[in-house]
């Protein structure tokens, strides 16, 4: 549906988009991940049409609009970290107001409007003046100012930022919805959401991307992985244990109940699970449970990736 | 017609909110306490000779309500990041600075029509031309104009509404000082200088009734120009 190519941006002589390329596909949701500084604002402000691209190109369903930027802002919905949002407006009126700015005719906004309030969960605060609304209200205004006008491609940049677990959920949720007809490109310094949010996520530092997988994938990639095991038995006889394993990396264990149960957070090569598994039983500590870290996993591959040369 | 969307949206803001309708009183006010005493508390006067410094007065006022609303035009989008909501629509950067000239327009409009009890009350006394009144008005509409077009243009400039507003009132300044050209630079260069101030040349024909095409032109074609400028600064954004 939109394809990037060769993306290169420029402030002055510094270059803050290096030759970036990658596609979207309508019903992908896809993480931008980097450091501060690694170009994901720049890729996101020039696919939401506000910045132009030094070299490379923008398609979007097979037509250049890298130098016609009116054709992809009318086909994208961008919200940034901070909903761009008129406090003295009502809900209703702000979100009508977008979308005929869009180029949608007032009635066909107003028609629209109910299910965009549905959708993001405004219905009952449709005549509310966004300026007396929460943060996490005012986030949602800013999806649905996002979506009003039913485009291909919708930009959200930290978009879970500032809002509570309950919020995030829900948002979480509103996300997935979205997705359902058209793209979401969203980034997040967030990693835990990018893994449970995301089917793919595009790795960015100093401007270049570095890679783009499902986020299992990137943990696959992954020479080491990260466990969360439970085991019943002596804590610091597991901890003597432990620091003698060659194939454990790094570990931390804490009290866990029921009682005399110990949990376990480690890393470790991903070829010796089994076999380090076995000894851990061989060992004597009775195994309890066994989970796969993988928002640890995941911090792994990023910390990995975008670590200094 | 997007424009006309911006355009009513921002009038909304001005009205429904403290700042206009306070400017425009606080104007109006000031207005009126220096016309009574300048015009009508001068003694015995011909009418429209009290016209004349009524919309001396009334002039001036309009170009202080066109550089107090145009300064929060585009900075103050930037300053609360609704810019975006502008920015990442499909409008052409022309009409972003049409709509929001129209709206400051709109104030001055407001604020001049909140002064028409002032020439009418001469004709208790004494008596006007409503061609007379209807050439002042244009004439202080006009100036307002030219002063909303140099305060859209500084406020696409920057993202502080104070910065916005020293720099369109420098602006301001400068063109209405530059009447002084004959006498302080003299010779063909202080002639032009006089023909380009905002002020004096220019406005004093509308104080007294005249409508001359010219000063006309000069008016619509000094708003122009700077609302041209503004059209170039915000669209600089794109490749900064």
């Amino acid at each position: 549906m939109i394809q990037v190519r060769n993306l290169t941006r420029y402030y002055g002589g510094f270059a803050a988009l290096k030759d970036v390329s990658f596609e979207v596909e309508s019903g992908e949701i896809i993480g931008l991940l980097g450091l501060n500084g690694a170009g994901k604002s720049t890729t996101l402000k020039i696919l939401a049409g506000i910045l132009s691209p030094s070299e490379g190109s923008v398609t979007l369903h097979g037509q250049d609009v890298t130098e016609d930027a009116d054709v992809l802002k009318a086909k994208i919905g961008f919200l940034p970290e901070e909903p761009p949002l008129y406090r003295d407006m009502k809900v209703d009126e702000f979100l009508v107001y977008c979308a005929t700015l869009k180029g949608m005719s007032a009635a066909d906004a107003r028609a629209k409007l109910p299910a965009v309030l549905r959708d993001t969960g405004l219905t009952d605060r449709a005549k509310q003046v966004i300026g007396t609304l929460s943060h996490g209200y005012k986030k949602r205004v800013g999806i649905a100012m996002a979506v009003i006008h039913d485009p291909d491609l919708v930009i959200l940049d930290e978009p879970i930022s500032g809002l509570d677990p309950k919020q995030i959920a829900e948002l979480r949720s509103v996300i997935r919805s979205l997705a359902e007809n058209r793209a979401v490109l969203l980034s997040s310094h967030i990693l835990s959401e990018i893994s449970r949010t995301c089917d793919r996520v595009l790795l960015l530092k100093d401007g270049q991307l570095l890679h783009a997988a499902a986020p299992h994938e990137l943990v696959v990639e992954s020479e080491t992985t990260a466990l969360l095991v439970t085991v019943r038995g002596d804590a610091e006889a597991l901890n003597a244990w432990l620091s003698e394993q060659s194939a454990v990396k790094e570990f931390a264990t804490r009290a866990a109940e029921p009682s005399g149960c110990v949990e376990v957070a480690l890393k470790l090569d991903q070829e010796v699970h089994e076999t380090f598994l076995a000894d851990l039983i061989s060992a004597g500590f009775g195994l309890r449970l066994v989970e796969q870290n993988t928002t640890n996993d995941l911090e792994n591959v990023f910390l990995n990736l975008t670590r200094g040369e | 017609m997007e424009f006309l969307l911006i355009a009513r949206r921002d009038l909304t803001a001005y009205i429904t909110g403290w700042y206009g309708p306070i400017i425009i009183a606080i104007l109006v006010f000031l207005c009126g306490v220096a016309y009574n005493f300048s015009a009508l508390g001068a003694g015995a006067q011909l009418s429209t000779k009290v016209l004349e410094q009524f919309f001396f007065l009334a002039g001036i006022a309009t170009g202080f309500a066109a550089w107090l609303m145009s300064m929060r035009a585009i900075a103050e989008e930037k300053q609360t990041r609704t810019e975006l909501v502008l920015l990442t629509s499909p409008i052409a950067d022309w009409k972003i600075v049409l709509g929001k000239y129209l709206a400051v327009m709109g104030m001055v409009l407001l604020f001049t029509l909140c002064t028409v009890h002032m020439p009418l009350m001469i004709q208790v006394h004494g008596k006007v031309s409503l061609a007379q009144i209807l050439v002042g008005y244009a004439g202080m509409i006009l100036y307002g104009s030219s002063v909303a077009a140099v305060g859209v243009f500084a406020s696409a400039l920057v993202r502080s509404q104070l910065l916005a507003a020293v720099i369109s009132g420098g602006f301001v300044v400068f063109f209405v000082l530059l009447w002084t050209g004959t006498a302080v630079i003299g010779g063909t260069m202080g002639e032009i200088a006089a023909n380009a101030a905002i002020w004096d040349k220019h406005f004093q024909p509308f104080q007294k009734g005249d409508l001359a095409f010219v000063h006309v032109f000069y008016y619509i074609s000094f708003t122009w120009v700077f609302l041209l400028l503004a059209t170039q600064a915000l669209g600089r954004r794109r490749w900064q």
